[in-house]
């Protein structure tokens, strides 16, 4: 399965200097199954010794294979180095979605969505979202989860949702990720497994932070803020889960990720929880989840 | 139907230069200044010769720019492969179309079940169950332990045509040993045999006993069926959803490929443009013992 994780490739550039930064850059599959790089200028060659890529991300190609580049991901940064991402593309995912529209969500790839607490249409300028709203009593939850915990896996699990904060986020707890039970919401999940997003005043979450938990309280890890967090604000949660790394991100910024994962194979559904730890209610609005596996 | 939304292989002609030693080269694509793509060879990392390409189908309007952005049509997905088929002797540049520029449908096996995504929940033969591997969660389908009976997914035998150039695509694994698997679009689903006959379809078979050491590519238009070499020697594989089998119709022309290469091609005995046709993802036991297909996902858009 891994031929299909989504991956970044950073190709540094080799000791030769191209004369002018009107060169052009290419990659290509030398014959030992290598990427290599070559500048050229005017179509003079200025050819490099083949880059052996070293870290995780070492991708052979025989010359029979296919460089798959979507989108325009291929970029020259400047001297020091070319830079391309490559995804897989939709055709060969196994792929599910939960749409917001109107006061509800529609699955599409999974059987069915369960929620609680109480929904209502949160469409603004920039997209359709259905607002999950808690009572106005302490501990009280208001959530949207897979109906079935068996939707994802731990690794190579790609996982995206864009929502909105709601216009009071003190005496808040928002859980957002892949976890194997919606039985604990706490700061700390205890015996459950999961890899999520956190914002939590109880916990005194400087913003967003990003949570690996193994199966025990003791068994996990939290990143440093990802994102400052503010009311009334739409974010982007993207997340990577790599073979022992999950990749955190906020808004397409800096990456941050954690090593405590769960084992595999483990089962494992979408969930996002509010938590109330005040009086007033509180609410976050979801527009969209995604999520890429195997 | 707009020529642009089929999938399409582009033959590259190789430079007019011809590499001195062949079996040595590479074949390169780049970005010329001018925004046309150029190719060079090369021996040994050492240059060979440079000049421009034909593109010869001029249906196809690729760009180039200097950041070496591919650009197609607003209305492909520039999702591309450089490929260097046979020996510098050619380079295919596959475009595949943008899912957003085609219609589409999805099948996910998920929960024990199947959850569709476009079209109608698929028919299910067999025991299903849910499963988990390392990358993700998937429902197999398991026979009864009598020879012949089967296990599996169909659709209604009307959901495309070969005339609409589907690309299909499925990730699976199967029983490997006295089974016979089919996998693809089939004007019926296809029974405990190794020929289709009447049937008409495109799409995969594993069958021991048509000496097949690996999936193959079959074509059948109802009245002579045509296949090709095995995808992958070894067999099939039983080891989580791990074989990636996928073809795509060119006009004329069905291309195989396992995992987005290994390609092969049939143009010979492929069902009419109009034939309407469904999806059949099946095992089917050869011996009185239950054999399982493990069913990830099943992708299938079309002009």
């Amino acid at each position: 399965m891994s031929a299909l994780k989504p991956k970044t490739l950073k190709i540094r550039r080799t000791s030769i200097v191209p004369a002018s930064v009107s060169e052009h850059g290419i990659l290509f599959a030398d014959e030992e199954g290598y990427i290599s790089h070559l500048y050229s200028s005017g179509y003079a060659a200025r050819i490099t010794s083949p880059l052996n890529l070293t870290d995780d991300n070492i991708v052979t190609l025989s010359d029979v294979q296919s460089l798959i580049v979507p989108r325009k991901t291929l970029v020259n940064l400047g001297n020091q180095e070319a830079q391309f991402a490559f995804l897989p593309r939709a055709q060969a995912r196994k792929w599910w979605s939960i749409f917001a529209a109107g006061s509800s969500f529609v699955p599409a790839g999974i059987t069915g969505v369960t929620t609680s607490g109480t929904l209502s249409e949160d469409n603004d300028d920039q997209t359709t979202s259905v607002k999950l709203e808690t009572a106005a009593a302490a501990n009280s939850i208001a959530q949207l989860y897979s109906t079935n915990l068996d939707v994802a896996a731990f690794a190579y699990t790609q996982l995206s949702v864009l929502l909105k904060t709601g216009n009071d986020i003190s005496n808040i707890r928002i859980l957002c990720g892949i976890f194997d039970s919606t039985s604990n919401f706490n700061d700390n999940i205890g015996s459950n497994k999961g890899v999520y997003f956190r914002y939590s005043t109880t916990a005194n979450d400087p913003g967003w932070v990003g949570i690996g938990h193994r199966n025990s309280s003791s068994g996990r890890e939290i990143t440093d803020a990802l994102e400052t967090i503010e009311a009334d604000t739409t974010y982007l949660l993207n997340m990577w889960v790599w073979d022992d790394e999950a990749v955190f991100s906020v808004n397409n910024g800096s990456e941050l990720s954690v090593s405590q994962l769960p084992s595999p194979p483990v089962k494992l559904g979408f969930w996002v929880v509010v938590v109330n730890t005040g009086s007033a209610a509180k609410a976050t609005s979801v527009s969209r989840v995604h999520c890429e596996t195997g | 139907m707009p020529a642009r939304l089929n999938p399409k292989i582009l033959t590259l002609e190789e430079n007019p230069t011809s590499p001195s030693t062949p079996a040595n080269d590479d074949v390169l694509f780049f970005a010329g200044s001018d925004g046309r793509v150029h190719s060079r060879s090369s021996s040994s990392l050492s240059d060979r010769s440079a000049g421009n390409i034909t593109i010869k189908d001029e249906d196809l309007n690729v760009l180039i720019s200097n950041a070496l952005t591919v650009k197609t049509s607003p209305m492909l997905s520039p999702l591309y492969k450089l490929l260097n088929s046979s020996k510098h002797q050619e380079i295919w540049l596959p475009i595949i179309p943008g899912v957003s520029a085609r219609k589409w449908w999805y099948i996910n096996g998920v929960s024990g079940g199947f959850a569709p995504v476009g079209i109608a929940a698929p028919s299910t033969t067999g025991t299903l169950g849910s499963d988990t591997g390392i990358g993700a969660t998937y429902t197999y389908c398991t026979t009864a332990a009598s020879s012949g009976s089967n296990a599996g997914i169909t659709s209604t035998f009307n959901v495309v045509r070969r005339g609409y150039n589907p690309l299909f695509a499925a990730k699976l694994s199967a029983s490997d040993i006295n089974v016979r698997v089919w996998v693809g679009l089939f004007s019926a689903a296809p029974g405990n045999v190794d020929n289709l006959g009447t049937i008409k379809g495109i799409g995969f078979r594993y069958s021991p006993a048509a000496g097949d050491t690996g999936f193959v590519g079959v074509v059948s238009d109802g009245t002579s069926q045509a296949v090709t070499p095995p995808l992958s020697a070894g067999g099939v594989s039983t080891f989580n959803p791990n074989d990636f089998l996928e073809f795509r119709v060119s006009g004329d022309t069905v291309y195989f490929y396992k995992w987005g290469s290994e390609i092969h091609s049939l143009n010979t005995n492929l069902p009419t443009l109009t034939q309407d046709l469904g999806l059949c993802v099946r095992v089917i036991t050869t011996e009185a013992v239950a054999k399982s297909i493990v069913i990830a996902n099943v992708w299938c858009d079309f002009d």
